[in-house]
Parts: structure tokens; C-alpha cells; sequence
């Protein structure tokens, strides 16, 4: 092993080379060779050393006119053989500077339609994308669009009917709440959205959140839609973005510009949940809230109010007075129950409030929003979220004064619960 | 570490509903580890044991209640579908054989984790 360097302890350096070595050994404390032991290898192999002790050759000096000519980039010209000279700023006439600029901007091409086989094709056939790329950014700078399409949570608890059924879609067994729960911590980000985004930026975002929601819908279900589905999807999710200005009011022709509206068909429009008001093809119109969910007085239960929950799946057991149906909610000390989470079945005595048998259908949307029986949320949440609900959205459910008082206090019973179970109510 | 099954509460009183057995318990509050559709088992004063899937009953009170000062509330009930009310006689007991791990530490805009206030 004669050609192995021993590790280096200094017993065969001079007193001169100890302090330069040791510092070395400092520096690099791996390297603790000596000089000598280096030498003694060298001579042995010089091979390994041969590479680093060649000098790389140098080229011949530029002179200085010759460094000038190489920074003047512009006259780097390509003669074309035309009389025009190829340079970076374009094509230019020999002795002229002539240039030709395109200036960027949006593609004004209108993109064919899309290949059924996008949509409809099996996952293994070979498809083709017709794509144009713009250098348009498609995302808000003031939210992203996972912030506004998390905005929908809130918009959600509008509770209308005319939004209810994209609760239904977004709740149906494994629908996008998986897609949706990835981007929920965006939801605090949202919460000021409406306020410091102009209106033209919130419908593109709404465009956005659109699209996101269908790409959500492919994955859900795991193949893509077809464009009809896909329309039917934006146009159960649409609503929600313009609830809460005014459904009655026309939407305004910027909005209506800006989603491109106006250039729709009638049944575009009508995939889309719009409609165009009779007198004035020029209004369109949001889905208007149902009449029983419109200013209601909410007295007592209704059979209109009973036929609009039944269209919506629920089965409603009226008890009469005297039955054991009745006499069984009395015993429970209410006028109406509900089983979670077997929401579709509600139970309520003939004649009794109308807030009591509201609330008990909302406990089925909450259930079908998977709010119900998550054990990452605490067990009495929904019991406090519907009744924020509709204490926040009294007036469109046309609840009085006093129901409005029974239901801050049903809230608060609710809260006082909850923090037993170790949560703290943070909302208002 | 689990001890299940856990004893939750004693059934009070049976009624029959269009589709099942609602059943008033002696309690007023549940753990917080109980959701709804969980299994429950059911151990009859006669010895005999069934495990079935629970619901979990949500009254809304009459106001006369809610504003009473008579200090009642509606008692914690389960749901048992497809059950006649002789099949959960009163006095059966239900015990827990589920449970949910309650996350420690949770960020929400409308509620927050906290300390318990009570033992539940």
C-alpha cells in the first residue's frame, strides 16, 4: 500500500509547513495529506495528475475594434439578398430601420367547437387538442380561482330555491366536496372578495370558478362530461354567484357582456338557468326565488310548502292532532324532528310554525352538504349553522320578529352545547 | 386509547314512527364522539344483544318550551329504522362500539377548538 497517503499527522512536515497545513486542515479538514506524501504519489501515477496540470490554451486577444464590432448585437445582420438585412429588431432595409412589430393581444379567432371526442371518447382513445394560446392572464390578481370558487360555500347558505339544486349536485355521494375540501382554506381569503374586487373581475372569476367546478365534475365522476352536462352543471352553479345582488333585477348588461351573454341562443340560455325577461329581449334574468320561499309570512305550515319540500325528495308525515305521530312530538317537547342522517323524512305537526318545518328541510340540505355526521366538525354545528343561516337570510325566508327571536335562542342553547363538547363559537 | 364499547345511556320510553323507533334516552347530552349512523349495540333488559345502525333524532322545539323556565329540554333520542316499538322494550341499554377520533386542533372562521368546559 505504498502509494496510499497515511492519515496526515504532521510528523514528517517541517516546523514551516505545520502552520500552513494546519490551517489547511482547517479549512478542509478532510484534506491531510502533506506536500511530500502528494509528491511521493505523483511520481508514482503521474497519470491523475496530468489533467490539472495542463494549461488550457488561450485565443489570440480581440483587439478593441474587434470587441466594439462583437457588443453592436444590431449589426449582426444576415444579409437576405433582397436588400434587406435580417437584425434583431426584425427585417430591415439595408440603410433604413424599417421595423414590422405585431403587437401582442387576445386571439380574436373564434375556436371551433370542440371534438365530441373530448367529452365523449373512452379515456384510452387518442384525442387531439385545437388549442389557442393567448398571452391574456385568465386569473384574478386580486383572488385566485380556487378563492372563488370557494366563495360558493358562502354563497351556498344564500339557500334559495333557485340555488338548492346545485347543493343537491355538489352534495351528491362523493361529488366535488373532495375537490372542494382541498381548497378550503381559501375560504377566509374570499371573505373579503365582494368587497375589493371590481365587478368585472368577479364575473371573470366566476368564469373561472365555472370551469373549475366542471373539471371538479370530470373528476368526481371520474370520465368527462359532455358539454350539455357541463352546461347544466355552470348553469346549477351560475345562480350562485348573482343571489346575492338581486335575482329580480335584470343582470347588468356589463355582467352580461362580460359572460357573453348576450351572443348566446335562447337555449343556451336556458341550459345556463337564464332567461330573458318577455317584455325586453335585452334583460336577462337570473331564476327567480320561488313564490313560497318569497316574503313568506310564516305562520303555519302550508300545503303549498309541504309540495315544494315533497318536489325536493323529502317526505313530510303531517301528524294530526290527537295521532300518535302527534303525540310523540309532544313528547319530545317540539313541533317538528328530523333523523340525521336520514334528513328526507321530516316529521311536523299539521298546522305547527313554519320556521320549524323550514328548519328541518335545511337540516336535509346540510345533510346532503355533508355537514352532517363529518367527525372533523363538532356534532352540534349543524344545529348552529341553520339556524345562522336563517337568522342571516330572515328576510328571504320571510321569518318575522319572533321567529327570529326563537331562533337566537335556539342558537345560543346550541353554542352553550358545543362549548361542552370543547369548541368555542367564533362566528357571530 | 379505545374503551369501547362504552356505556352511553338507558332507553326511557319507545315510540313508533312511519318508518322506525324513535327512543328517548336518560340522557341530555351525548359524547362527542358519537355521529349519526353509527352502529349501536343494543343490550335488552332480556339478556339479548343486537347491534343496528343509529340515527340521531333533531327536534325543533316548541317556543313554549325554548322560553319555559321549567328547565326542559328535548331529551336525547335515537332513530332505529325498520323497528317495531316492542323490539327496544325500555330500560335496554345502548352502548357505543364506535368511535371518532375528535381532532385536537382545528381551524375554522366559525368555531375554534377549545378546553372542554364539563367532562362529556
Amino acid at each position: 500500500m505504498g502509494n496510499q497517503i497515511e492519515g496526515g499527522d504532521g510528523s514528517d512536515r517541517n516546523s514551516a509547513g505545520d502552520k500552513g497545513a494546519g490551517k489547511l486542515e482547517q479549512l478542509n479538514p478532510e484534506r491531510n495529506a502533506s506536500g511530500a506524501q502528494v509528491k511521493e504519489v505523483q511520481a508514482t501515477n503521474p497519470d491523475n495528475f496530468t489533467s490539472r496540470t495542463e494549461m488550457t490554451a488561450l485565443s489570440e486577444p480581440l483587439t478593441v475594434a474587434e470587441k466594439k464590432a462583437a457588443r453592436n448585437f444590431d449589426s449582426f445582420g444576415i444579409d437576405m439578398g433582397d436588400g434587406t438585412v435580417q437584425t434583431s429588431k426584425g427585417v430591415q432595409q439595408k440603410g433604413g430601420t424599417t421595423v414590422y412589430e405585431r403587437p401582442a393581444g387576445q386571439a380574436v379567432e373564434p375556436m371551433p367547437p370542440p371534438s365530441p371526442a373530448l367529452d365523449e371518447a373512452p379515456y384510452d382513445s387518442p384525442v387531439t387538442l385545437n388549442v389557442q394560446i393567448t398571452n391574456v392572464p385568465e386569473v384574478s390578481e386580486g383572488v385566485k380561482p380556487e378563492e372563488a370558487l370557494q366563495h360558493l360555500n358562502q354563497v351556498f347558505e344564500a339557500g334559495a330555491e333557485a340555488v338548492r339544486p346545485v347543493k343537491e349536485w355538489l352534495a351528491t355521494p362523493n361529488a366535488v366536496n373532495d375537490a372542494l375540501a382541498g381548497i378550503g382554506p381559501a375560504l377566509n381569503t374570499a371573505v373579503n372578495y365582494y368587497a375589493n374586487t371590481p365587478a368585472d373581475q368577479v364575473m371573470r372569476d366566476a368564469q373561472t370558478a365555472l370551469e373549475m367546478a366542471g373539471d371538479a365534475l370530470d373528476r368526481t365522476f371520474a370520465y368527462p362530461h359532455t358539454p350539455e352536462e357541463r352546461a347544466k352543471t355552470a348553469g346549477m352553479i351560475m345562480p350562485l354567484f348573482f343571489f346575492e345582488g338581486n335575482a329580480k333585477e335584470p343582470i347588468s348588461p356589463q355582467a352580461a357582456e362580460t359572460m357573453g351573454l348576450e351572443g348566446m341562443s335562447e337555449a343556451e340560455l336556458t341550459a345556463l338557468g337564464i332567461r330573458r325577461a318577455a317584455q325586453d329581449a335585452g334583460d336577462l334574468m337570473m331564476p327567480e326565488v320561488p313564490e313560497h320561499l318569497r316574503h313568506l309570512e310564516f305562520q303555519q305550515i302550508t300545503d303549498d310548502l309541504v309540495r315544494a319540500m315533497e318536489t325536493k325528495g323529502r317526505t313530510i308525515h303531517l301528524a294530526e292532532p290527537g295521532s300518535e305521530a302527534w303525540i310523540n312530538l309532544e313528547k319530545g317537547g317540539c313541533n317538528a324532528k328530523v333523523v340525521y342522517p336520514w334528513c328526507n323524512e321530516i316529521f311536523a305537526k299539521q298546522g305547527g310554525p313554519r320556521v320549524a318545518l323550514l328548519e328541518e328541510f335545511l337540516h336535509g340540505t346540510q345533510q346532503k352538504l355533508g355537514l352532517l355526521g363529518d367527525p372533523m366538525l363538532p356534532k352540534q354545528l349543524p344545529e348552529i349553522h341553520v339556524k345562522d343561516f336563517m337568522l342571516r337570510h330572515a328576510k328571504m325566508l320571510g321569518l318575522d320578529e319572533n321567529d327570529a327571536i326563537l331562533l337566537r335562542e335556539l342558537k345560543r342553547q346550541a353554542i352553550q352545547r358545543m362549548e361542552k363538547d370543547g369548541y368555542r363559537w367564533t362566528g357571530k | 386509547m379505545s374503551n369501547l364499547p362504552r356505556f352511553l345511556c338507558k332507553v326511557k320510553e319507545t315510540l313508533q314512527d312511519a318508518s322506525g323507533v324513535t327512543v328517548h334516552t336518560d340522557i341530555d347530552d351525548l359524547v362527542p364522539e358519537y355521529r349519526p349512523g353509527d352502529l349501536l349495540e343494543l343490550r335488552k333488559p332480556d339478556g339479548s344483544i343486537a347491534q343496528l345502525e343509529s340515527g340521531l333524532v333533531s327536534y325543533f322545539p316548541d317556543p313554549e318550551v325554548v322560553f319555559s323556565e321549567s328547565g326542559f329540554h328535548p331529551p336525547v333520542a335515537f332513530f332505529f329504522r325498520g323497528l317495531k316499538k316492542a323490539d327496544i322494550p325500555p330500560g335496554t341499554e345502548i352502548w357505543q362500539i364506535v368511535e371518532h377520533q375528535i381532532p385536537k386542533d382545528v381551524k375554522h372562521r366559525k368555531f375554534e377548538r377549545i378546553e372542554k368546559t364539563q367532562g362529556a
